[in-house]
């Protein structure tokens, strides 16, 4: 368990560092998911330690961004400013990516599927 | 504000126990009324630390420095990611092509159609940056929004929203454009609607619910990439 949380301590922090060295866009988190999923991907499956931090820590991953999502009330400038466009962005936005997305999946897995199979 | 309260607010564990405190009742509460989205744990938690913050007029800076950990921890908790990515490493292999197609139009789509209006109307960078990653799980959309000069707190409260819409009207929107698989089923609703949105189509069925996984997962991946490059476009 020590060593498995040391390992994805520490990608964490080499990620932050990689991504600061390459003045990358991409956070530093993500790139540690990447070298973790590499690792995984090389070794053919998840580490089973890392699989059981990740089962007991999932179900309770929203407690994690409470602090910042609390930050909301330091913006309630923006927020007066920009409700139009969030309730946009929120509602059409939303049913228009899962109209598109649902819609292509089911052309492209039913048709490039026949086409391996046929 | 007797002594012994100051005491206590001033102590450098109190954001993190009024964080789990809010946490705790608000997972109880949802559990009671039968999980509805949109009493969503997140919403509820954050809206009883604000109450705290306004009633006791403790400050947000204050509060957010002494509840550091968690919002750090965010950074391992993204990392472990690659533990349900690798859990769908068959699916990417055996339904690759569809998929990708299907995750870069519905990534680029939930990116530009939250930042239609906004751009249009000429709105400040900070706004664009707030809402472009909306359709990202939360984790990784606050990263990506402060990164860009956004705000870590409204972006937050707009990704669980969109969680929530959609896994409220997702399956029913499907349903009358007539997708009937529950492969592209679960997919769209984890492109969308990120971890709210999987645990929807978990109830639709374990298939639906492993598209919607790797859904999520790949989305928060080529989101990361993409929100940069059409923050910048739009805002030109």
């Amino acid at each position: 368990m020590i060593k498995t949380l040391g390992l994805v301590l520490m990608l964490t922090v080499a990620g932050d560092a990689l991504s600061e060295a390459l003045n990358a866009p991409i956070p530093g988190a993500a790139l540690g998911m990447m070298m973790l999923a590499a690792i995984f991907a090389a070794r053919g499956s998840a580490d089973p330690t890392a699989a059981r931090l990740f089962d007991a820590a999932a179900p309770h991953f929203p407690l994690f961004f409470i602090p910042a999502a609390a930050g909301v009330i330091a913006s309630a400038e923006l927020l007066a400013q920009a409700w139009l466009h969030i309730v946009v962005a929120i509602v059409l936005g939303t049913a228009l990516t899962i109209t598109i997305t649902g819609a292509l999946a089911q052309f492209l897995l039913s048709t490039l599927g026949k086409v391996r199979t046929a | 504000m007797t002594h012994w309260m100051s005491v206590v607010q001033s102590h450098p564990l109190f954001g993190i126990l009024a964080t789990l405190a809010a946490y705790a009742v608000a997972q109880a509460a949802w559990r009671r009324f039968r999980e509805p989205a949109l009493l969503h744990p997140v919403l509820v938690a954050t809206a009883l630390v604000a109450l705290m913050l306004i009633t006791t007029g403790m400050s947000y800076d204050v509060y957010f420095e002494q509840a550091s950990l968690l919002n750090e921890a965010l950074a391992v908790v993204i990392v472990l990611l690659a533990v349900p990515l690798s859990r769908q490493f068959h699916l990417i292999l055996n339904a690759g092509r569809p998929i990708g197609i299907s995750l870069l139009v519905g990534s680029v789509v939930a990116i530009l159609s939250a930042l239609a209006l906004p751009g249009v109307a000429g709105a400040a960078d900070e706004v664009l940056a707030t809402i472009a990653p909306k359709s990202t799980t939360a984790a990784v959309a606050v990263e990506i929004a402060a990164r860009l000069g956004g705000v870590a707190g409204l972006t937050a409260v707009v990704v669980i929203s969109t969680g929530i819409f959609g896994a409220v009207f997702g399956p029913a929107i499907l349903n009358a454009v007539g997708v009937e698989d529950d492969r592209a089923k679960g997919f769209a609703l984890g492109v969308a609607s990120h971890a709210i949105g999987t645990a929807r189509a978990f109830q639709i069925s374990d298939v639906a619910g492993a598209f919607a996984s790797l859904g999520m997962i790949l989305n928060a991946l080529l989101t990361i990439v993409l929100v940069p490059i059409a923050v910048t476009i739009v805002a030109l």
